[in-house]
């Protein structure tokens, strides 16, 4: 089970966070991003995506300057994980065209949907491309049409 | 923070509020409390447009996710939108659910819920199955629902709304697996139809058809078929079916096709194990552990951890990747390997992976996973202990690293086994008894070391320490005194960071210490004055006690024996010795003794009483009645706590004892009770439950062994090559013949103790723990404790006791293993030592390569276009060229300053455009810049200036600089608009530069501005400093020869045009020397005056230049590819004051492309006109930092190119003939390349052509005959004209091997000087060609005095020589060194085993090596006779010998006789260094290079003993026949050693 999604830059802000698990603080939950992050990115490149913290096992991935990071239980798949990462990069890619950090920072709103999409309860629940974003453009036609 | 104010002011209005709870959102994102925007949005969720909708959910969801008391709020929204039309809105609806519901609000969602699993729009189903994974996963209960409901849901139609039901199925295969037992085949069959592909072609995600979905499909069916043989049946097929499938995807390197591999390799490990499927799945788990990639490594590992347990032998096969992974750079690596470790430990291989761990524990910083590591490391010793000693030194050093993290059990437990050793009560040998006092002995002085080395440890450490020096410090008194340790103990009571429980500790050890020796130190004794005031009564009293025992000393041995903690204490528990006591106070009135249940009934009685009577009920305020409280107190505590009858004496200091070592064992007394439940129970009772536990697992799993022999059993536990001791424990039971119940084992062995003549009763909490119990203990431990360490060699005892027939198996067992475990660890090192060979050589190849690519920067060349070859090769500056730049600096600086008008000069590209007031030398020499890098870019492509010069020039001319008086001022524009050249009253000439694509175009326009006619014009240009070929003009001006044009009249007013074009094709690359474009003009005014005019027009660097579009992210990757860099700090540039700025001049002047602005840095590309190839980046930050200077710009420039890839094309294409190369403004770069036409002789005039009489240049040519390394020769011709200036010429003297270095081609056969063109022959060349090859010489060979023949030093080229060494026909240079074609015959020789021996000489008089003999030798005794004594010589042999089976390996024998000179000795020993470079060259792995200096010394096993000088330590623990065999002959070989050494005294 996923425990939690994050997206954070290479300076190690946070650009996304959705978590799985209830009843974490604000602090608490910082506390860990900065922790996770940070051991994340001392990682060099060649060493293995995976990384054991606490009793969670944390997968992480990097686009650029981005790193998606995964925190996920004992039983998941770890490559599983890796290649859902890949497939939410290449969805957001799809829906943004050439995403970049701005994108997600400018339509976090649109980001978290996407991910909704994608996964609920910490499963994965769709990685049809297609499915993914067909709600997100009618949303995209109404907000149109309100400006 | 402003955005928050901001944020509160404006979420109330409506339609920015939406926009607001995003910022919130994101606010929140970034760990800011955004509490006040909860409520809004809720309140955007109740919104009716969609819109607002769902980022009100969306927001909601997150917000609340800590705070879900709002969230009451909402549900009446979502049961309103649960129904709504709109599938949007449904769904923003459900996933709310997913995220926010409690189980009390679930009821409230239900009904319609379920309702919706049937709704016809499957985004809608599929977010209703998710809701109900939600309701599932937090109130089960809720669901009332059967497993056909569940199923309806997973045979949806829609594949997305399967495999969101496949996760509810994998929760109920977690929680309730029985439920959907049922299912298999139907999950199974879904399985199958996505392996075959039947799902819609959206899902395939890389070629592989829903990974994701097979990966859950194979969880579950790990879940169902676990410890489910029936269950597991059933899916055998489709595991492997799917594992078929997945390789295919695997060997593509497809990373989800990985994961499913890995899932199936999950799967198979956790189902009922079948012996195919585990076979298959360890031949996947080497696919993964042999990868080179880290992730699948590591999944490797995790695999094999989930599949030892399963199956055993699967690490074995994985060994050396596994002692890989142990040593991997990668943290996470290192951690998982660990952990496997921690599986696969056995009796046999705790030694190695216990000091595998400890350097690992070493490095682990994280505090959790130390932890966990300690405490699995603590347990894998206790449980595989080899002895008492290496356990206690292993606990030892676990302490030393992490000793804070030992847990209190552990040290207890140390204590214990050092004070009862190894004993066992029956039968009490001698033997034994020895080694207890020596474990004892070692324990003392392992802990005195510690002590005395003052190191910070941990508390509970320096207990441990402490109580054992207080026992057993007179065991090693010799080495460590008493005294000193007791003023050791000193120190440390007086530290600050130690508790007092531990300082209490430490003064009952002074105390020990103080009787065991006698002598009490004035330190001593100063501390305990100090400390009887101690603030703790606990230290108080033993300080007392010390006292106590110092002023009786006749009483300390009776009281305090020496090493007497283990023997155990007789206790009065009916405290009889008070009863006179008692007695008194009860004829003095004192109230007798009430009983506890009798005091509780008082109790109730009183109770009822004070509910009738009122009276109050609580805490007494009176005082007790003096007299009877001693005696209730006493009679309350006794048994457990403060008094006792010590043996015989009353002496109160006694009970103190009793109490120390009631702490030691136990807890110190302030923690009270509950610990000392703890302690009776720990070490003891733990490891029964697990006994037991471990015992009904093993009933199942090993049946067999019960019924079997010993032997049998013995073999088993290699077999699965763990858990012996379970095994053990299965034996045990079997031995003793009795059940497999402990107890009854234990009931067995009781009436031994009933017969002991003394009951004895052990302190403290369980006052009656029979020796029956102690028994228990230790059988408990010698299973699973700290005790199972006998597995030293003993004479098999008869005795019944199951302790020592369990010993005794553990030592059948583990010889055998052992040997296997040796032998594998040979293989091991082995093959790592081959593995770092082949690491090496392809390392060299590496090398090899780079160096040939050093100044590759582009790798997407593939132009076919290669009219020019641009050699970007920047020298590493030689001094003088250093000088010359300088100097050349300097006066360009000092112009300016005499031109007053210059501030500052900036060199950002060296000058060209801009200083036009001096000669084009100086210009020329500004392109050096200042800097001494090897990364002299700049010059690449000219340069520029920023000048901040005459204020009223306008800012861009401040680029271009201003023109001496002399010359005539050029106020240059960029393209626009003409720019006046000349204007003299008669004619004005005006300019314009156009910037075409391939090339650039320079208009000039000459306008008559008078009335009258001008005649006689004549434009001369000058060739020696413009261009050379490019000048056009419009067609009607004829064009001389010499360059001039003639215009025979410009009308009054009337206009005439020039054209120059400088195009990179017809122009080659010229440009890079071009500053300017001169030409002088003359004519003739109406006056009949004739005037002469010298006119410049700058070029400049940007007018090479051309924009280049290109994205941010290409940027990236080139500028990561582009090697060559450069720094310029822009400083003081006043018209710079933004970024903008800067991007419009430097588009203006530079011609770049802006490829995007980011805040103050601008990232910008742009090409060479006409070659795609060469680019360059720009990046450029304008910092302001005012105070110092108005702005300071920074610009960092790379440029690439890609032309050196063309020459290094041409090496394998043999294409290129020759190529001349020019150093242009300092920087090496081809100038021109000539293809193959003929063959090597008549290209060789063609060459001659190219050469410019008083230009130097280098060529380099490519001869037709093919050299043996690299199947191609090149002429390196370097071609200085006498008349050259000497400058130049040294410049190009000095760059020459510089030049070749860059070109990374050290493949030039011959090296040829030229200082006239007459010497270039064909005929001269070929000579040399063949003197070369006829001569074997190394010299030099000087033909004439200007025509130098250079045999290439062999010091350069050994490396590539070495790799593609075939055949060297003539005499190779090694070093300083050399040797002769023979010498490397015969080593051919002797790798192919034609000969056994090849036997080296120095030739000291030409630095040679010389083959002195080769030839078979039979026996060693032969070998040595053949050996000069007079001599040093190398000798290589081929050495037969036995070893682990027969081998043969070349070994080096280095033989210099002890009667040589010292004089050839030194000279021999320079040799030998070089030899090694010998034996590479020729291939030969030498073993190992042997010094030997006595002949006679050198026999068989000489050679064997300096060749496995480890094998002794092998043989000591081995005892198979191989190794007895070897023992014998060990025996022999130093039987024969002595002999020869009584020989030579």
């Amino acid at each position: 089970m996923i425990k939690f999604i994050l997206i954070v830059n290479k300076l190690g802000q946070t650009r996304l966070a959705q978590y799985y698990t209830t009843g974490l603080s604000i602090n608490k939950r910082v506390a860990l991003e900065n922790e996770i992050t940070r051991r994340c990115l001392s990682r060099k490149d060649k060493e293995c995506s995976f990384l054991e913290f606490r009793d969670l096992k944390v997968i992480y991935r990097r686009y650029a300057s981005l790193f998606f990071l995964v925190g996920v239980d004992e039983e998941e798949n770890e490559l599983g994980i890796l290649e859902f990462i890949h497939c939410l990069v290449e969805t957001l890619d799809k829906y943004f065209e050439n995403v970049c950090e701005l994108d997600l920072m400018f339509n976090i709103d649109k980001a978290y949907m996407i991910l909704d999409e994608m996964a609920l309860n910490g499963n994965i629940i769709e990685t049809n491309k297609k499915n993914i974003i067909a709600p997100l453009h009618i949303i995209d036609q109404v907000s149109k049409k309100l400006k | 923070m402003g955005i928050m104010k901001l944020l509160k002011s404006n979420l109330g209005r409506i339609l920015e509020g939406c926009e607001l709870v995003i910022r919130a959102l994101f606010c929140e994102l970034l760990g800011n409390d955004v509490e006040f925007a909860h409520v809004k949005a809720v309140n955007s969720s109740q919104e009716s447009n969609l819109f607002f909708k769902r980022v009100g959910y969306l927001a909601a969801s997150t917000f609340l996710h800590s705070n879900q008391k709002l969230f009451l709020l909402m549900i009446n929204t979502i049961q309103k939108d649960l129904k709504s039309t709109s599938p949007i809105v449904v769904c923003s609806a459900l996933i709310t659910i997913t995220k926010l519901i409690t189980p009390e609000f679930i009821p409230a969602v239900l009904p319609k819920v379920l309702e919706l699993l049937s709704h016809e729009d499957k985004t809608i189903r599929k977010k209703a199955v998710a809701a109900m994974y939600t309701f599932l996963m937090k109130d089960p209960k809720s669901l009332d629902l059967g497993i056909d409901d569940f199923k309806r849901v997973l045979c949806d139609q829609d594949p997305s709304v399967m495999g969101a039901a496949l996760d509810i199925f994998l929760l109920l295969a977690k929680t309730n697996p029985r439920l959907i037992k049922s299912q298999i085949p139907t999950i199974c069959s879904i399985l199958k139809q996505v392996i075959e592909g039947r799902l819609n072609k959206d899902f395939d995600y890389h070629q592989i058809h829903a990974p994701w979905i097979q990966i859950k499909i194979l969880k579950i069916l790990g879940y169902l078929g676990q410890d489910d043989l029936k269950a597991s049946k059933e899916m055998y097929n489709i595991i492997i079916e799917t594992t078929k499938k997945a390789e295919i995807g695997f060997l593509n390197g497809i990373t989800a096709a990985c994961g499913i591999m890995y899932e199936c390799i999950r799967t198979i490990t956790k189902i009922y194990p079948e012996q195919k499927l585990l076979n298959a799945a360890s031949e996947e788990v080497g696919k993964f552990v042999t990868s080179s990639s880290n992730n699948l490594r590591y999944l490797g590992i995790t695999a094999l951890i989930h599949l030892v347990k399963a199956h055993p032998e699967a690490a074995v096969k994985h060994q050396i990747v596994i002692v890989e992974c142990l040593e991997d750079p990668d943290e996470a690596l290192r951690r998982n390997t660990i952990s496997l470790l921690f599986e696969i430990t056995n009796g046999t291989n705790i030694v190695f992976i216990l000091q595998k761990m400890l350097t690992y524990l070493k490095t682990v910083t994280d505090l959790d996973h130390k932890k966990d590591l300690v405490t699995r490391m603590v347990k894998l010793s206790e449980d595989y202990a080899i002895d008492t000693k290496w356990f206690v030194a292993t606990i030892n050093s676990i302490m030393e690293l992490a000793g804070s993290l030992v847990p209190r059990d552990v040290v207890y437990n140390v204590m214990r086994l050092i004070s009862e050793g190894t004993e066992d009560d029956e039968d009490e040998d001698e033997n034994e008894e020895e080694e207890n006092i020596e474990l004892k002995k070692f324990a003392a002085q392992e802990y005195a070391e510690m002590l005395l080395s003052e190191q910070i440890l941990p508390d509970m450490s320096f207990r441990l320490i402490i109580w054992v020096i207080g026992e057993y410090s007179y065991l090693c008194k010799d080495e460590f005194p008493t005294k000193d340790l007791m003023l050791a103990i000193c120190l440390l009571v007086e530290k600050p960071n130690i508790t007092d429980q531990t300082r209490a500790i430490c003064f009952t050890a002074l105390t020990k210490m103080v009787a065991q020796s006698g002598i009490i130190p004035e330190e001593v004794d100063d501390l305990v004055d100090k400390y009887s005031n101690s603030r703790s009564t606990d230290i108080q009293q033993r300080c007392y006690e010390l006292r106590g025992i110092l002023a009786n000393t006749d009483i300390i041995d009776e009281i305090l024996p020496p090493d007497a903690s283990n023997e155990d204490l007789d206790f009065d528990i009916d405290l009889s010795f008070l009863n006179e006591y008692v007695q008194n106070a009860l004829q003095n009135g004192a109230k007798p003794y009430i009983t506890k249940e009798q005091r509780i009934k008082m109790e109730n009685d009183s109770l009822l009483a004070g509910l009738e009577g009122k009276k109050e009920r609580g805490l007494r305020f009176e005082a007790y009645q003096i007299k009877s409280s001693v005696t209730t107190n006493m009679a309350v505590n006794g048994p457990s706590k403060s008094i006792y009858d010590v043996k015989t004496t009353e002496n109160v200091n006694n009970s103190r004892f009793v109490n120390e070592t009631q702490n030691e064992f136990s807890l110190a007394p302030n923690l009270g009770g509950s610990n000392l439940n703890k302690w009776s129970t720990s070490g003891y009772s733990g490891f029964q439950d697990e006994n037991e536990s471990d015992e009904s697992d093993n009933e199942t799993t090993n049946t067999t062994s019960t019924t079997t022999t010993q032997k049998n059993t013995s073999a088993f536990s290699e077999m699965t090559g763990f858990g012996s001791s379970d095994i053990n424990n299965n034996q045990s039971n079997t031995n003793t013949n009795t059940t497999s119940n402990n107890n009854l084992n234990n009931a067995n062995v009781v009436p031994n103790f009933v017969e002991q003549p003394k009951q004895k009763i052990i302190v403290p909490k369980k006052p009656r723990k029979t020796k029956e119990e102690k028994k228990r203990e230790k059988v408990a431990n010698l299973l699973f404790g700290g005790e199972k360490m006998k597995t030293r060699k003993k004479k098999t005892r008869k005795s019944l006791n199951q302790t020592n027939q369990i010993v005794k198996n553990s030592t059948n067992i583990t010889p055998k293993n052992t040997v296997q475990k040796r032998k594998t660890f040979n293989q091991q090192q082995q093959n790592i030592m081959t593995m770092n060979k082949t690491n090496k050589q392809e390392q060299f190849n590496n090398n090899n390569t780079n160096t040939n690519n050093v100044n590759n920067n582009n790798n997407n060349n593939n132009n076919q276009d290669v009219n020019l070859i641009n050699f970007d090769m920047f020298s590493s500056n030689t001094n003088t060229n250093t000088t010359t730049k300088t100097s050349t600096t300097k006066t360009t600086t000092n112009m300016n300053q005499n031109n007053s008008q210059v501030t500052d000069l900036m060199d950002i590209f060296g000058g060209s455009g801009g200083m036009t007031n001096t000669q084009t030398t100086n210009i020329m020499g500004q392109t050096t810049n200042t800097t001494s890098n090897n990364q002299n870019l700049g010059g690449g492509f000219g340069s520029f200036d920023f000048l901040n010069n005459q204020q009223s020039l306008i800012q861009t001319h401040q680029l271009f600089g201003n023109f001496n008086q002399d010359y005539i001022n050029v106020k240059s524009k960029s393209s626009n608009e003409p720019a006046v050249l000349l204007n003299d009253g008669t004619l004005s000439c005006k300019f314009i530069k156009l910037f075409a694509n391939d090339c650039l175009i320079v208009l000039v326009e000459l306008q008559n501005i008078t009335n009258n006619n001008a005649t006689d014009i004549a434009i001369t240009i000058d060739y020696q400093n413009a261009m050379k070929t490019a000048m056009t003009t419009d067609p009607v001006q004829q064009v001389l020869s010499n360059g001039q044009i003639n215009v025979s009249r410009i009308v009054s007013n009337g206009k005439q045009n020039f054209k120059f074009v400088m195009s990179l094709k017809e122009n080659q690359n010229t440009f890079f020397s071009t500053t300017s474009i001169n030409f002088r003009l003359s004519y003739r005014d109406p006056k009949e005056q004739t005037h002469f005019h010298l006119i410049q027009i700058p070029i400049n660097i940007g007018d090479f230049l051309r924009p280049r579009e290109m994205l941010t992210q290409q940027f990236g990757s080139k500028w990561n590819q582009t090697q060559i860099e450069k720094q310029f700090n822009l400083m003081n540039v006043s018209n710079i004051k933004s970024i903008k700025d800067f991007v419009t001049l430097a588009k203006k002047i530079l011609h770049l492309f802006d490829i995007q602005i980011i805040g103050k840095e601008v990232i910008m590309c742009s090409n060479i006109l006409g070659n795609e190839n060469f680019i360059c980046l720009f990046h450029a930050m304008i910092t302001d930092n005012y105070r110092e200077h108005p702005s300071v710009s920074l610009l960092s420039l790379k440029c690439s190119d890609s032309l050196l890839n063309t020459f290094n094309k041409t090496l394998e294409t043999k294409e290129i003939r020759f190529v001349k190369i020019e150093i242009l403004r300092d920087i090496i770069m081809s100038t021109n390349v000539e293809y193959t036409f003929s063959n090597e002789k008549n290209d060789f005039e063609m060459l001659k052509l190219n050469f410019e009489q008083n230009i130097p240049c280098y060529t380099i040519y490519r001869l037709d005959s093919e050299s043996p390394v690299y199947g191609q020769d090149w002429l390196f011709i370097t071609y200085l004209p006498l008349n050259n200036d000497p400058e130049t010429s040294k410049k190009y003297e000095n760059n020459k091997k510089n030049c070749q270095k860059q070109l990374g081609t050290n493949f030039f056969h011959l090296d040829i000087n030229i200082n006239q063109l007459k010497d270039l022959s064909w005929e001269k060349v070929d000579q040399l060609r063949n003197m070369l090859q006829k001569q074997n010489k190394t010299t030099q060979i000087n033909v004439k005095s200007d025509l130098q023949l250079n045999q290439k030093s062999m010091k350069t080229t050994f490396k590539p020589f070495m790799n593609k060494f075939k055949k060297p026909n003539v005499e190779v240079k090694l070093g300083e060194f050399s040797c002769n074609q023979n010498l490397l015959d015969s080593l051919q020789r002797l790798i192919q085993k034609e000969i056994n021996c090849v036997q080296v000489r120095v030739d000291k008089t030409k630095d040679f090596y010389i083959l002195q003999s080769a030839g078979i030798h039979d026996s060693i005794f032969d070998l040595v006779s053949s050996i000069p004594t007079d001599s040093p010589t190398l000798i290589y042999y081929s050495f037969k010998h036995e070893h682990m089976g027969p081998r043969e390996s070349v070994i080096m024998l280095n033989s210099v006789p002890s009667k040589v000179l010292s004089n050839d000795k030194m000279y021999h020993n320079t040799a030998k260094a070089q030899i090694n470079e010998l034996s590479q060259k020729a291939k030969i792995t030498v073993q190992k290079i042997i010094e030997v200096n006595n002949l006679q010394l050198l026999n068989h096993d000489f050679l064997l003993k300096k060749l496995y000088p480890y094998q002794r330590k092998y043989i000591k623990r081995n005892n198979s026949p191989r190794q007895q065999w070897r023992i014998s002959r060990t025996k022999s070989r130093i039987v024969m050693r002595n002999t020869i050494n009584k020989n030579k005294n």
